[in-house]
């Protein structure tokens, strides 16, 4: 939350709780469902930084929300969605005087040094480490096996495990995104660290 | 979670940058009020991201992705964890990899030693056992490890969903599988994961889509209220 300090904030911050949700445990999910599905939503469409700009959207959200609850009566998260496309839009205004446009993915790639390479594979090493052993032999056996017996092995292992092709891939995506977050918090503590020395 | 066929393509196209404006605005919004789209959407987006890392699409594609998609840093970043993962599995094999990594020793470490004293159906029937050749012994034994490996872990995975599940499901047999995803508030597929592995290990049983906790179940729930009470 970028402005977490601003006058009034935690007052705020509790009103757009009681406003998702009366309960405050599934308020709280809520928020968290929200937060996920813009930073998505931001990076979909191609934003540099798509967290700070769903925070800055939930914090707009959080300023009016007193507002917001007397004169809106519909789907919260579609209100949300409303204040995000004006995000994005400003957004686009300011990263479009600053971004080259050959700065393509293949080139970004291309410029990645050893150094930063060799820390991810060292925070992989780790986080990988930190998943229950069953899931680790998940990812393991999903993504083993050559393109072409690929297909035929993520089969197999959906009927081993009784669930369905889709909800196998589900359960993938979820095991990736825990594993990309604990990367990410691996590599910022090891710039921090690299930064103090 | 169903996708048809005409939706995945519809969601491909959107994150190939192939539909129009008011078409993606369309998708987005409905993201945020469809929670099944908005998983379709994820999975799409993981599949893509999958196939662009490992190099499984078409020119075409990666030319599509890599001006549109894949821009944004952070969609990049996921390109580079599924390489450098796919490379870090062909350098190690997961039987090199400790089963239990420091991380995950805790206070439940004596419960789960406790636990894995218990023996699973599987390695209950002793006069079988009995008769086979004493060199049958140590692949008994080895079984026996894994069962009771399987166990702990049926139960403390996801962060005890297994027990958890348990404990629902012998308050209430005959439950079905939705009915469980709602009550626990958890993710259907990782359930369904759990569920499969509790009735591998003979702690569930499965009866016409209904799952109840079998005596086997209810026997290593009695023992670990005994354990968790004299902790």
């Amino acid at each position: 939350m970028g402005k977490s300090s601003s006058p009034g904030f935690e007052e705020n911050f509790e009103a757009l709780l009681n406003w998702l949700d009366q309960d405050r445990e599934r308020a709280g999910e809520q928020y968290e469902i929200i937060r996920e599905q813009l930073i998505n939503i931001f990076a979909w469409r191609q934003a540099q930084d798509p967290e700070d700009l769903a925070d800055e959207t939930i914090d707009r959200v959080t300023q009016r929300v007193s507002e917001i609850r007397q004169t809106y009566s519909g789907n919260p998260r579609l209100y949300f969605f409303g204040v995000a496309k004006k995000v994005l839009l400003e957004a686009q205004r300011r990263e479009s005087r600053s971004w080259p446009l050959e700065d393509t993915a293949a080139i970004r790639f291309q410029e990645e040094t050893d150094e930063d390479s060799e820390q991810l594979y060292e925070c992989l090493d780790r986080c990988i480490l930190k998943l229950p052993p069953e899931r680790r032999e998940l990812l393991f056996d999903y993504y083993e096996g050559s393109k072409k017996s690929r297909a035929d092995a993520r089969r197999a292992l959906a009927n081993k495990l009784a669930i369905s092709p889709a909800a196998l891939r589900m359960v993938m995506y979820r095991t990736l995104v825990r594993l990309e977050k604990c990367i990410q918090e691996c590599i910022k503590g090891q710039s921090e660290r690299h930064g103090e020395s | 979670m169903s996708r048809n066929l005409s939706e995945e393509k519809l969601i491909r196209s959107y994150f190939l940058g192939d539909l129009p404006e008011s078409e993606e605005d369309r998708i987005l919004e409905r993201s945020f009020t469809d929670p099944d789209f908005y998983e379709s959407l994820l999975m799409i987006q993981g599949e893509l991201v999958d196939d662009y890392a490992l190099g499984l699409i078409s020119e075409e594609e990666r030319i599509k992705l890599e001006k549109g998609f894949l821009v944004s840093p952070h969609q990049y970043q996921k390109v580079r964890i599924v390489r450098t993962l796919k490379q870090y599995i062909s350098n190690t094999k997961p039987s090199a990899i400790p089963a239990c990594s420091a991380d995950r020793d805790s206070i439940f470490s004596p419960l789960g030693r406790r636990i894995r004293e218990l023996k699973p159906p599987a390695v209950k029937s002793k006069s079988r056992q009995d008769s086979q050749p004493a060199e049958r012994i140590w692949e008994r034994t080895l079984k026996e490890a894994h069962a009771n490996r399987e166990l702990i872990i049926s139960l403390t995975d996801d962060d005890w969903l297994g027990l958890r599940l348990l404990s629902t499901l012998k308050s209430n047999p005959l439950s079905t599988a939705s009915y469980i995803a709602s009550s626990l508030e958890g993710d259907r597929p990782e359930l369904d994961v759990v569920l499969s592995r509790l009735v591998e290990c003979g702690l569930v049983e499965r009866l016409d889509e209904k799952y109840s906790c079998s005596w086997f179940g209810s026997e290593i729930l009695e023992k670990i209220k005994a354990i968790t009470n004299s902790l």
